[in-house]
């Protein structure tokens, strides 16, 4: 066990099938993606506040994996 | 049929990303537009707040400082009194100026919001253990945003101390943590194979952010480990003993493949290992930097709320003490070598090491009651020590790394 996936959260994710989950967990990952990345392109334009800047890159880069991995998984449901 | 759904899909997807993408560049292009308009009028402006609030950011953006504006480091909270001292009182170390009677100030404050964020984080696991998973993930993912907005370069937040604003973003990883794996697609793999991608990702995010608050990505590597240190992985065994006794999960389940049992050790390891990075070298050292002693105990707690799913109170009460064990360690020395070996043994040991030696079921003699009781009077006792003892004067934060252009973008 780990604090990382907890039982309740792994159990979560388990229950659901990819679409459904990419369509309720995933919106909420999605649109806090594109808030993230929209601060960050507003900070980047500005070249101003290079620290929070570099806190947004840290915290986005794992979100677009995430999405490119949901993409991933409803694409190959759908081709198999 | 399937061609067409498929390309249906396709198309949502990549257009809904084209789309953000094109407002971004758009929204982007009208800012830059806007400033280079506005630049002449609003030139005297910027240098004032460059040189009375945030000459970081005016060092990292310009390579050669104009002539007349001031240079310095202030990413570290000495600097940060220092910047908003007059330039004619840089030099006297004698008499504080008002800056920093300001940064005093201002971190007597950060206490109220510092503890505002953890227990709000804390609330959140209480509420998401019953199962109010997506309303957990929504909060989450709100926590998140606004953690975020607390970056130590931020001007006129809700605090005004360094330290605690940098808590405050270091904060940020324990609910990203959640977001992060609801939002992968992990149904149809493993439960291993799942752990080490939510700890691979948590672990990226960990490094990327670790510069913005002010930790240096070489203390978080773990490093050697120090005689002093030795108790915390010693503590790590028998608390891995402790946890087999009071029913932790084996690692993998009976008659699996030796695939599977590699990825299950694999996934512990790393998870164990991303843990102590993310709760003891990044949210706690920036929580003892802002609260001392009681940013320790509030970043253990944040630790031990992220059990809160576990099957019994008492296998949440041995991490609990073991979070404190290894919060102590990382206290007294700055380094996080034993913590991550202590962890990883007590994981390794709970679900792999005495499962095997002493068989999958647990024990039945074990009293869940009284081992539950007998664990909390240690995390009592644990937690005065903590409280109790002298911690060394908390580490100053490094010299900041100014990332080039290119890595920032």
């Amino acid at each position: 066990m780990s604090g990382l996936l907890p039982h309740v959260i792994e159990h979560a994710i388990s229950s659901k099938s990819v679409p459904f989950s990419s369509q309720s967990f995933g919106v909420v990952t999605l649109i806090l993606l594109v808030v993230l990345l929209l601060e960050r392109e507003v900070l980047q334009v500005s070249r101003f506040q290079p620290a929070r800047r570099i806190a947004l890159s840290a915290v986005s880069v794992p979100l677009l994996v995430a999405l490119a991995l949901t993409i991933a998984a409803r694409l190959a449901l759908l081709i198999h | 049929m399937r061609r067409n759904q498929l390309f249906r899909v396709v198309w949502r997807d990549v257009s809904s990303l084209a789309v953000v993408r094109v407002t971004v560049v758009a929204l982007g292009r009208y800012w830059r537009r806007e400033r280079g308009r506005l630049a002449p009028a609003a030139g005297s402006g910027v240098a004032e707040v460059a040189v009375g609030q945030d000459t970081r950011t005016s060092v990292s953006d310009s390579p050669t400082p104009e002539p007349g504006r001031a240079v310095s480091r202030p990413e570290t909270p000495a600097a940060d009194a220092d910047r908003t001292r007059p330039a004619a009182s840089t030099g006297d170390l004698e008499t504080p100026g008002p800056g920093q009677r300001r940064a005093a100030v201002g971190r007597r404050n950060a206490v109220g919001p510092l503890a505002g964020a953890a227990v709000c984080i804390c609330v959140e696991a209480v509420l998401i253990a019953p199962g109010h998973v997506l309303a957990g993930e929504i909060v989450d993912a709100l926590l998140v945003f606004v953690f975020l907005q607390f970056n130590p370069n931020s001007i006129g937040g809700a605090s005004r101390s360094w330290r605690a604003k940098a808590a405050i973003c270091a904060l940020a990883l324990v609910p990203f943590i959640r977001v992060i794996a609801l939002g992968l697609p992990l149904r149809d793999g493993s439960e291993p194979a799942g752990l080490l991608a939510v700890a691979s990702l948590v672990g990226v995010a960990a490094f990327g952010l670790a510069p913005a608050v002010g930790i240096t990505r070489r203390t978080l590597v773990g490093g050697r480990i120090p005689s002093s240190q030795l108790p915390a992985v010693f503590a790590g065994v028998v608390l891995g003993f402790v946890a087999y006794l009071v029913g932790a999960p084996v690692l993998w389940p009976a008659g699996a493949a030796g695939s599977r049992v590699l990825l299950a050790l694999l996934a512990a390891v790393c998870a164990a290992a991303v843990e102590e990075i993310v709760f003891r070298g990044v949210v706690q050292v920036t929580l003892q930097r802002a609260a001392g002693r009681a940013g320790v105990v509030a970043a253990t707690a944040v630790f031990a709320s992220t059990y809160l799913g576990a099957k019994s109170a008492a296998l949440i009460l041995v991490f609990a003490l073991a979070g404190l064990v290894f919060a102590q360690a990382v206290a007294r020395t700055g380094t996080l070598g034993a913590p991550i070996a202590g962890h990883v043994l007590l994981v390794l040991g709970a679900g792999a090491v005495w499962p095997l030696l002493l068989g999958r079921a647990h024990p039945s003699w074990v009293s869940q009651p009284v081992a539950t009781i007998a664990l909390a009077v240690a995390v009592a006792a644990m937690t005065v020590i903590l409280i109790r003892r002298r911690l060394p004067h908390p580490p100053r934060p490094p010299d900041p790394e100014v990332p080039s252009e290119a890595e920032a973008g």
